[in-house]
């Protein structure tokens, strides 16, 4: 509700300035009289996906010796496979640009269906290859596998959620998980093979946004493409903390980021590249000060110095950052 | 909140709005562009990225200060002093996140002296009813209403934590209680708790569905979730697997009969609600759904500290999403 909203409203009809047909409804929103529960409904559907994927997973680990593998494996890829057969019936044709534009989908249930027939897909495909071990020693394909398979999907039926997945699962099969990065970096002493890893995945994800945005073919995942890419790279170098190297690498890069994100108006780049350059700076700095004062002091010196900055780079702009 | 900065926040509130509306197509061009002229605003507005970075180095510059003054004083109030700081910038500047944050560092503080939990409970009690009218009030410029139904989410999910039966039995805010009473407490206020922890879900959903109150559907919403959580983890009524494939199942039948509910009314809504967006950005809420997966639905990655190598019971249940090892 918006009690400014509302009192405006019959003024803008008085004036001519709204059409009086649309001034109801608006007044209605405005005065919380009429409230969209669309958010509510998709991040529930959301909710009951994520459980009813644990809820099998679970299922078949404690029930494996009664139930069979041969039962597992046939009863999941069944699930998986109504599913896909049911997206596929109500998808439109296939088309580079974005399926629904901005509007909703038709069927509220069509995204999160898509996601369950594919994480019981990946799910099935990951069973099989740990029972009947068809790709033997190399098993750690299955992620690139289920990882182009996603990507498939995404494409096909214009998803952003299962892009994202397909991305975080390629990402998983070069060995970083993308949600755990910033546990990893604060919890974890990296090797050298993670760090190059997630840089080069990252930079992959980066290029492939850039190539999409390019040809206009799905441009709209460009943003999911980039802003993990960003994050894997930026979280690569920060594995690596430790090292005043690396931390001087991670410094340069976020802001280098930051310049260009702020150039191009990429707020949420702007946003990673500035903490990321001041979390290098902070270490590069704290490292050189072994009194518990100084440290504090830094800790307040230094956000003040950040926040005087950040509102003088944003008056430079002509629109909100 | 000076006068002129609060007359361009309403006046920024409105443009807002219309330019909501323009995407939605409800009004042409020319009438947002009268709207805009009617209500000007000579403000440099601070977008949501930028509001976020400003709260993360505020964030750090109190948590600096608060360690300097106790380095330096022995002065052990820091909640209470981050609490003080973050409640005058929410006042002074509109910004929510400080009056959310203000609250919890209040909570926070009654962690540490005797009797804290009575404290949870009876502060946003008391709170409540100022925050609501707050969030309500036209003499309030719209940022501070933002700010009060902030400040008001997190005393309610304050309210809950208190309330909770595992908090109570595990003594979650008692950790840093160095004088607190060893054991659980009396048969009664247990009963007291164990009615509560049903009690105080069911009323905020209640008094959502019955004033459209956003943040009480919201907070009813998560802690009916969590009193499930609190009931499977003293209660086995079913193998855990069963529970969640039933409830998920069952969550997501009920969310589609709803959405055929709502949408088969005439105008397609009922009581006040309706499943359409209502001039909302919907590329904005799909790159969040998108982000939600990556944190929620990211497999479990493989070892790189050494080659790929066949083994028996290797590799892990998921890929593109779920992760439980068999």
């Amino acid at each position: 509700m918006n009690p400014d909203v509302a009192r405006a409203i019959p003024e803008m009809v008085e004036s001519g300035l709204l059409p009086a047909g649309e001034a109801e409804r608006l007044l209605r929103v405005a005065r919380g009289e009429l409230v969209s529960v669309f958010w509510e409904l998709r991040a529930l559907l959301y909710v009951g996906v994520l459980m009813i994927t644990a809820g099998v997973g679970l299922l078949v680990k404690e029930n494996l010796d009664r139930i069979g593998p041969v039962a597992v494996a046939a009863g999941i890829g069944l699930a998986a496979a109504a599913a896909l057969a049911w997206v596929a019936r109500t998808a439109p044709p296939f088309s580079w640009r974005e399926s629904w534009g901005e509007a909703p989908s038709p069927n509220l249930a069509f995204d999160y269906v898509l996601l369950l027939g594919v994480l019981l897909a990946a799910a099935d495909l990951a069973y099989v290859e740990v029972h009947f071990t068809p790709l033997g020693a190399a098993w750690p394909w299955h992620l690139l596998i289920v990882s182009v398979f996603t990507g498939l999907a995404a494409f096909r039926f214009d998803s952003r959620v299962v892009f994202s997945l397909s991305l975080s699962t390629f990402a998983a099969w070069r060995g970083i998980s993308a949600s755990g990065l910033g546990g990893d970096l604060f919890w974890e002493r990296a090797g050298d093979a993670l760090p190059w890893n997630a840089i080069a995945c990252g930079a992959l994800f980066a290029l492939l946004g850039f190539g999409l945005k390019r040809t206009g073919r799905k441009a709209h995942f460009e943003p999911m493409a980039v802003t993990l890419g960003w994050l894997l790279i930026l979280g690569g170098l920060a594995l690596k903390l430790e090292s005043a190297a690396w931390a001087a690498a991670l410094l340069l890069t976020g802001a280098g980021l930051a310049a260009g994100a702020y150039r191009f108006r990429r707020f949420p780049l702007f946003a990673f590249g500035v903490i990321a350059a001041y979390a290098a700076l902070s270490r590069l700095a704290i490292y050189g000060l072994h009194e518990d004062l100084l440290g504090c002091a830094w800790f307040f010196v230094t956000p003040l110095l950040m926040i005087a900055g950040l509102i003088l780079a944003q008056r430079r702009m002509k629109e909100p950052l | 909140m000076s006068p002129d900065a609060a007359r361009a926040d309403r006046n920024a509130s409105i443009r807002a709005a219309a330019r909501a509306w323009r995407e939605a197509g409800a009004i042409d061009e020319a009438a947002l562009a009268a709207v805009e002229a009617a209500c000007p605003d000579d403000r440099r507005r601070v977008g949501p990225v930028f509001r976020v970075l400003l709260f993360v180095f505020t964030l750090i510059a109190v948590s600096g200060a608060c360690g300097f003054i106790w380095t330096l004083l022995g002065n052990p109030s820091d909640a209470v002093n981050a609490a003080l700081a973050l409640a005058g910038m929410a006042w002074r500047w509109g910004y929510p996140l400080y009056a959310g944050a203000a609250v919890a560092a209040l909570l926070g503080s009654f962690t540490v002296v005797p009797g804290g939990r009575l404290a949870w409970i009876a502060l946003p009690l008391i709170l409540a009813p100022f925050l609501i009218r707050g969030a309500e009030s036209f003499r309030l410029p719209p940022s501070l209403r933002a700010s009060c139904a902030a400040a008001l989410g997190v005393a309610l999910a304050g309210l809950y934590v208190a309330v909770n039966v595992a908090s109570y039995d595990q003594a979650w805010l008692e950790v840093w209680n160095q004088n607190r009473s060893a054991g659980p407490g009396s048969e009664g206020w247990r009963a007291l708790v164990w009615t509560a922890t049903a009690v105080v879900p069911v009323a905020c959903l209640a008094i959502g569905l019955s004033t459209r109150r956003y943040v009480f559907l919201i907070v009813g919403a998560g802690t009916t979730v969590a009193s499930l959580i609190t009931l499977r983890f003293y209660v086995h009524l079913a193998p855990l697997w069963a529970i969640l494939t039933l409830s998920g199942a069952l969550l997501a039948g009920l969310v589609v009969v709803l959405r055929r509910h709502l949408d088969s009314s005439p105008g397609k809504e009922r009581g006040g609600f309706t499943a359409e967006p209502l001039f909302e950005d919907l590329a904005r809420g799909r790159m969040l759904e998108a982000g939600a997966a990556v944190l929620s639905l990211s497999p479990e990655a493989r070892p790189v500290h050494e080659e790929p190598r066949f083994s028996g019971g290797g590799g892990s249940f998921g890929g593109g999403g779920s992760s439980s090892e068999f």
